[in-house]
């Protein structure tokens, strides 16, 4: 049969054309044109039997083919309908119509909800579906870190460092890139409730009703009232506090925090006459000695701080900066140390004394201070406490040696602190790394300001009391009366987001917002203003606790405050115009200032000169309290957790979920002991002991922590919650028990017990083994034989030969390296690519069996003695090896090497036999053993966290790094766009991205330029387990320690007992 | 009756003892009785109470299934990087056991091992019903089971296609095609007997039935020489199938790089290890049902003794192999390699590594004496612990080896839930019920072949003997 006739077309066409088509798309189609005609014949050639049966018809009667299909007489014929001349129903026909039947009438047997999509009505115009939008802000936190937030059609759902803010730089922890899932905390109040009491059900409220009657109680307090808050800076955020005292004249304002820093003012009052926290500059510190200090795990800047520091921590020119710490447990800074001094929490004074009395000996006019030093001699320390001879006169070289260029930084201790300023003096580091010109707001919180206002409130002098941004109810321990206090306030407001330990005693908890959905300001340092704006329209009625603070003046109709027309935002925007834009000369009008700083997030109006070195007040140093000898016994130590900050994070799964940096323990805090003091009570790793110190008990499982001081027991605080919310409550134990108010403060290390319950269980580590049994995994090197032999600490190298033809990347071959000396261990690539990749949390359950989820993971090991180890951080990710042993061994395909070099997973293929996991060497797949997202994301609103640019995995599919591949190609497109090859700049994968100290580099090492291919090149890159010939596509630097070099050459193992 | 009583064979190649097993006195008429028999009778209480213990079993491992489904492969003890445990070691296990069938039935018969006629047919059996058994495991230990169709080559338009270079798929093959020969193989076999069967029936079913299964055998000359030739066809192919099998299932292993599964020894140890698990089990099987169906005179303390020594000798093999793996692993002087070795001895699971050696390498040495060779209760116990033994090996091999591999910092343990014994007890309930099904159906002794090994068929003195 032949094709039916153009003229078919052609004549329906020209009678189209005669009468000029009511509608066209083309000139051509206007005029009639024959091609046209015959192009959309060929190309929509829609109903072939129509014109075959036409055909036929023509055949039999002999009549063209084009007329007959327009004919009535044809359809009499019964040709086309072959059902017969009586024009029933054809054969086909009723196959069709019984088959659509069939489809139609299954497919109605599904009940589907109903979804209803609702188009934009006016679309915005900055907003493209597909588009990530990015808009700059402040998280919350005391530490005023400035951030980007990625929000996809109107949802936030990744917030990255702020490049331009300097207490960021583009970087951001764990802890804040997680807080994201606070945003969707299903366990957040909906809206305002009235409590008629402690443990009393929350009823609903109305918004008016509150103010209203907060109002009233408040007018009628005349001034007994009180405002308790944690660390407030920022021009509009204190302005409002100070506004609301001034419109309730009287009012107290209280700022507390969970661990203030009113040691730290303290001392600087004491040595310099000025209570400031100081900034110091980690970025210009070639030499550090931390005297108990976690400035990286928990300084109230640590983001900062890590990310300064590792600046330094890599090699310039043959330079590496050197870091002692004198700690009695082993905390994040002290597992990047290159010395570490291990004593216990009462005997740092004395190395610090040492290190003084040392330094003092060289200069004659010091002679008094000599002498009330004398006892503190360098040997005499070090033998009483069992250091290494030389420790501490080595420190005091190194500090002379970096005069001006080192730091001293000190635990939280009054003592320790003047002992740090003296030495920062001397050394001449005041003025240089410690700043005093724009000083840090970031922890105003005071113990002693809470006690006494809970002091007022016992003696009811206090008859309102509002707070938000701390929770008092679960820091402070029993014995210091909150609860009892609170009972006696006649009106008790809270406007945090849930009723926490503190809310229960409210009478009114009016919700406030997370900050993603709020306005707000921050002041992290003096001149460094920062602004918060809302990403995301306030998912519940809940109000921001400033708009609460605004509503109530306003329901009173009290002052300034009462009277300001405009919410929040406005007085925010008021504020920066006011108190911001006026008080310095701008060229441009407020609209566009207020734009610009919109739009940056953050405003430096420091003039970065630092201020000049101080005089010390030697008197200060000469009152220090040093104690007495250590006491026998057991001492515990409470220190704050890395992730869940104070406890206010403690309802995010994805945070209980991120391993400690050093125990790599996730979902309970634990009683941390020396090897030595677990072998001397008999306790083995995992058993659940009582701790008991001055009549409190709690129970917490035994960490078996090499690098520990002995006797000593150290617990993590911000656990063991109680109304954080269903993942969060009773998560571990809480801590902050075993403190005691005495003295006006807050008293933390106290002689504690221990006894064995008999109950065990196994700990959720995430790391199996922490000794590297003598494997070549992880190359260190001293620095100064790295610098004789870049290859120092490489594994024994071989050439290896390949039976099998090489694969061919002509175009971009993706690879990363990894800088073993900058990684600190801080987990916030495992947060990044936790956010970035959707990767589900898995529970407590699933962690002790071994099924976390992390695509990357930092491997901690630990070398040399359990007593005082080296520490290695390893992240470890899958390595996308040109001969993967995982492609090889799947039976469908499933998982397949691309042409970019990267392993790509394909989950719709996988069907989860697990033996592309069992055949990798490095073991970073991640199998879905059970519904784990579905599971994770099921509370509403968490599935609105959700990346939509990656895929869901469902249970049963393998999963693993993809070297962000989403990122890879919004690269590429962005580098077509402007026809240029792809840039080391365009793509940046999530853990790159957001890595504090820029350990990780990932690129295009085709090109020879880029900068990945550089570090590829060099020679302290090496891969780990090279001699397998899997080759991978990730290098590591070796690992350099600023440390005389112990002569152990390349093959040195350091093994220790198998923990 | 038109049993034929000659069969033409060859002339005999002993490698055993010349002695005939069977007893002279044994008639055509008393195999035919005493083989079919118990088919035609109302089972006696054993039989029950097996059954029972079988079924209960067997629900407990669909139970299991049912949860697995629903709930995935978080029920079992598995994470990374044990990968698999409970899952592959039953399959590898269940594919050993299959191994005697086939050599019983192809390797003796093609060598004209005259005593393999007793123990052939529920040799075959056993074989069959655990190659089944071993093939739910690859089955269901995948993650999404209701794709696992996947791993077929099937024309599809999507034009995906499977990885020929994974030995998982190697395995597809290789158990699909050794389960279809050796269920043609034992068809074949049962041919004849069926015949018999219908031609005793009283009941029209039971005739009708027998006479489909026996495919209308006539008994003719021309039908005994097709059987002939189709059965010594079978037996050719299914010999290459015995080494073919477990070596390609020991490539899920050797062909890895995993430390302790990466090794060359691995085919000709797997494949010994196979036919000295599944002897194992026949032994086990065999002094049970003798008992159960009073066929102590058909399968005699002779053919239990041969089948001792062959224990034996594979048995020796086995444990040559573990001396070997441990040299090797020393003479390499790869640290990981040495690492696992040592691990498997004296790590965690150590305890698993010493019952598979004292079970594999040690317990089989008493089938030295022939007293322990010919006594019942001996040879039920060790062909028991052999078979503990082979179970812990293959634990050992892919538990031990995945546990601590390469990176120490992932390694982790392995600790089986209920579910995982949930399974593997419902391996052995599917087992033991498909084959107390058999023996109720179907002629557990080969019959014609037996009957044409008979010293003395007709009954008569100097009479003609065959065989």
């Amino acid at each position: 049969m032949s094709k039916p006739d153009n003229k078919t077309n052609n004549l329906r066409m020209q009678s189209g054309a005669a009468s000029r088509a009511a509608h066209w798309t083309t000139l051509e189609e206007w005029r009639g044109d024959g091609d046209v005609a015959r192009l959309r014949g060929e190309e929509f050639f829609e109903q072939p039997e129509r014109y075959f049966a036409a055909e036929e018809a023509a055949r039999l009667t002999g009549k063209r083919p084009g007329a007959l299909l327009e004919t009535a007489d044809f359809v009499e014929m019964g040709v086309l309908n072959n059902g017969g001349p009586d024009g029933g129903f054809s054969r086909r026909d009723f196959l069709k119509l019984s088959a659509a039947a069939m489809a139609f009438a299954t497919a109605g047997c599904a009940l589907r909800p109903a979804e209803k999509i609702i188009p934009y009505i006016k679309a915005p115009e900055e907003l493209v579906p597909g588009v990530a939008n990015y808009y700059a802000s402040t998280l919350s936190d005391a530490a005023g870190t400035g951030v980007l937030i990625k929000t996809r059609e109107g949802r936030p759902i990744k917030i990255e460092g702020n490049p331009d803010h300097p207490l960021s730089q583009g970087k951001l922890t764990a802890a804040g890139q997680l807080s994201l899932f606070n945003l969707y905390d299903p366990d957040r109040l909906q809206g305002p409730v009235k409590l008629s009491g402690a443990r009393s059900p929350a009823l609903p409220i109305l918004w008016p009703t509150a103010d209203a009657e907060i109002a009233v109680a408040l007018t009628a307090a005349a001034g007994r009232a009180a405002l308790l808050t944690g660390t407030v800076h920022g021009p509009a955020r204190t302005r409002i506090i100070r506004e609301f005292q001034a419109a309730f004249p009287g009012t107290r304002h209280v700022q507390t925090d969970a661990w203030t820093q009113e040691a730290t003012r303290a001392a600087q009052n004491r040595c310099y006459g000025a209570a400031v926290l100081p900034r110091y500059r980690f970025d210009k510190a070639e030499y550090v000695l931390s005297l108990g200090s976690d400035f990286l795990g928990g300084g109230y800047s640590a983001l900062e701080w890590s990310v300064d520091f590792g600046k330094l921590r890599k090699v310039r020119d043959g330079k590496l900066s050197k870091v002692t710490v004198v700690e009695p447990f082993l905390t994040q800074t002290g597992a990047n140390s290159d010395v570490r001094l291990r004593v216990r929490a009462a005997d740092v004074i004395k190395v610090a004394l040492a290190v003084a009395n040392d330094l003092i000996a060289h200069d004659p006019t010091l002679k008094p201070l000599r002498g009330a030093l004398s006892q503190y001699t360098p040997d005499a320390v070090e033998r009483e406490l069992n250091l290494p001879a030389g420790s501490i006169t080595d420190i005091a070289h190194d500090l002379l040696l970096h005069r001006g260029e080192s730091l001293v930084v000190a635990a939280e201790n009054e003592s320790l602190q003047i002992i740090a300023n003296y030495l920062n003096s001397m050394c001449g580091n005041d003025g240089r790394t410690v700043d005093v010109s724009a000083p840090s707001l970031q922890s105003q919180g005071s113990h002693a300001e809470l006690l006494a206002l809970i002091a007022d409130m016992h003696a009811g002098k206090i008859d309102v009391l509002i707070f938000y941004g701390t929770n008092p109810g679960y820091f402070l321990p029993e014995t210091a009366g909150f609860a009892a206090a609170l009972g006696k306030v006649k009106t008790v407001v809270s406007l945090a987001d849930r009723v926490d330990e503190t809310g229960r005693y409210a009478h009114y908890v009016l919700p406030g917002l997370h900050w993603l959905e709020n306005w707000g300001d921050a002041q992290p340092r003096a001149g460094l203003y920062s602004l918060t704006q809302p990403a995301i329209y306030p998912l519940y009625d809940n109000r921001a606790a400033e708009d609460s603070l605004l509503a109530i003046a306003k329901a009173a109709g009290a002052g300034a405050l009462g009277k300001f027309s405009g919410g929040w935002h406005e007085f925010v925007k008021d504020t920066w115009q006011t108190h911001v834009y006026d008080a310095r000369r701008y060229d441009a009008a407020f609209e566009q200032f207020w734009n610009s700083a919109l739009r940056d997030g953050v405003l430096d109006t420091a003039d970065g000169q630092a201020a000049p070195s101080r005089f010390f007040k030697m008197e200060a140093l000469l009152a220090v309290d040093v104690p007495g000898p250590a006491a026998n016994g057991l001492e515990l130590l409470v220190y704050p957790s890395p992730n869940l900050g104070d406890g206010a994070h403690a309802n995010n799964a994805w945070l209980l979920e991120c391993p400690d940096p050093v125990s790599r323990i996730t979902w309970t805090n634990y009683a941390s002991l020396s090897p030595a003091t677990a072998e001397r009570l008999g306790l083995r790793e995992g058993d659940i002991v009582r701790l008991a110190a001055d009549g409190t008990e709690i129970e917490a499982p035994v960490h078996i922590q090499p690098g520990d001081a002995d006797e000593t027991v150290s617990l993590q605080s911000g656990w063991g919650r109680t109304l954080a919310g269903k993942v969060g409550s009773r998560a571990g134990s809480n801590a902050f028990a075993f403190r005691r108010a005495e003295n006006n403060r807050l008293r933390a290390a106290i002689a504690c017990t221990i006894t064995a319950t008999g109950r065990r269980e196994k700990l959720p580590c995430v790391q199996g083994h922490h000794y590297l049994e003598g494997r070549p995994i992880v190359a260190d090197a001293a620095l100064e034989d790295y610098l004789r032999d870049p290859q120092a600490g490489h594994p024994h190298k071989h050439a290896i030969h390949s039976l099998w033809p090489e694969h061919d990347y002509p175009g971009n071959r993706w690879g990363m390296s990894i800088d073993l000396a900058s990684c600190n261990g801080c987990n916030a690539c495992i947060a990044a690519c936790q956010v970035e990749n959707n990767i589900p949390v898995v529970g407590r359950d699933m962690i002790v069996r071994g099924r976390e989820m992390h695509w990357i993971r930092v491997d901690r090991y630990y070398r040399g003695e359990p007593e005082n180890p080296e520490v290695c951080f390893q992240p470890m990710l899958c390595q996308h090896c040109e001969n993967a042993p995982c492609e090889t061994v799947c039976p469908v395909v499933a998982t397949v090497h691309n042409e970019e070099g990267l392993n790509q997973q394909i989950y719709n293929r996988c069907v989860g036999t697990r033996y592309c996991s069992n055949n990798c060497p490095y073991k970073v797949r991640r199998f879905n053993w059970a519904e784990y997202s579905f599971a994770a994301y099921d509370a509403h609103p968490l599935r609105l966290a959700l990346n939509p640019d990656v895929t869901v995995r469902e249970k049963g599919v393998m999963e693993k790094c993809t070297f962000c591949v989403q990122r890879i190609r919004e690269g590429k497109v962005k580098a077509k766009q402007f026809g240029r090859d792809v840039a080391d700049s365009d793509i940046r994968t999530a853990c790159q991205q957001t890595c504090p100290t820029d350990a990780i580099t990932f690129g295009n090492f085709n090109n020879p330029q880029s900068q990945v291919a550089r570090n590829m090149a060099d020679e302290r890159s090496y891969r780990v387990l090279e001699e397998l010939n899997v080759k991978p596509s990730v290098v590591y630097w070796t690992k350099l320690r600023n440390r005389p070099s112990l002569g152990d050459g390349g093959h040195h193992d350091g093994e220790g007992e198998h923990a | 009756m038109s049993i034929p009583a000659t069969i033409a064979a060859p002339p005999p190649v002993n490698i055993f003892p010349p002695e005939n097993a069977l007893g002279d006195n044994l008639r055509l008429h008393d195999i035919t009785e005493d083989v079919i028999a118990p088919t035609e009778r109302f089972p006696n209480a054993l039989w029950w109470g097996a059954m029972l213990v079988a079924g209960g079993m067997l629900g407990v491992g669909l139970f299991t299934i049912y949860l697995l489904l629903i709930k995935g492969q978080g029920i079992f003890g598995l994470q990374v990087p044990v990968g698999w445990a409970f899952d592959i070691t039953n399959f590898v296990f269940w594919v050993g056991i299959g191994h005697a069938g086939t050599l019983i039935s192809a390797i003796l018969f093609l060598l004209r091992q005259k005593w393999r006629t007793a123990v052939n047919r529920s040799a075959e059996a056993m074989t069959i019903f655990a190659v089944m058994t071993a093939g739910i495991f690859p089955l269901l230990h995948t993650g999404r089971q209701w794709l696992a169709f996947f791993l077929f080559p099937y024309p599809n338009d999507r034009l995906l296609w499977v990885n020929f270079r994974s030995p998982l798929l190697w395995d597809v093959f290789a158990v699909s095609t050794y389960l279809t020969i050796s269920l043609l193989f034992w068809y074949t076999g049962l041919v004849p007997d069926f015949a018999t069967i219908r031609d005793r029936a009283r009941s029209l079913f039971r005739k009708k039935l027998f006479n489909a299964l026996s495919l209308g055998w006539t008994g003719s000359a021309r039908a005994w020489n097709h059987y002939e030739k189709a059965y010594l066809l079978f037996a050719g192919s299914a010999t290459a199938l015995v080494l073919s099998v477990h070596t390609v299932v020991s490539y899920d292993f050797a062909a890895s790089i995993i430390p302790g599964w990466h090794t060359t020894l691995f085919p000709p140890y797997f494949v010994a290890g196979a036919i000295f698990s599944g002897f194992a089990m026949v032994v086990t099987l065999l002094v049970i049902m003798r008992r159960m169906f009073r066929l102590e005179h058909l399968i005699t303390l002779r053919h239990l003794e041969l089948m001792n020594k062959i224990i034996l000798v594979t048995g020796l093999m086995v444990g040559f192999s573990y001396a070997t793996e441990f040299f090797i692993a020393w003479y390499s002087e790869n640290p990981y390699e040495q690492f696992v070795f040592l691990n498997r001895a004296f790590g965690p699971f150590a305890w698993a590594f010493w019952i598979m050696f004292v079970c594999n390498a040690v317990i089989p040495q008493v089938f030295f004496f022939k007293g322990a060779r010919t006594s019942l209760p001996v040879m039920f116990v060790v062909s028991l612990l052999v078979n503990v033994g082979m179970w812990f090996e293959r634990f050992n091999i892919i538990v031990t080896s995945l546990h601590r591999d390469f990176l120490p910092a992932s390694w982790d343990t392995f600790v089986p839930t209920i579910y995982d014994f949930g399974w593997t007890i419902g391996a052995f309930g599917l087992f033991f019920t498909l084959f107390l099904l058999f023996v109720r159906v179907f002629p557990v002794i080969a019959m014609a072949e037996m009957k044409a090994t008979l010293p003395n068929p007709t009954g008569k003195t100097g009479g003609s003997r065959h065989g």
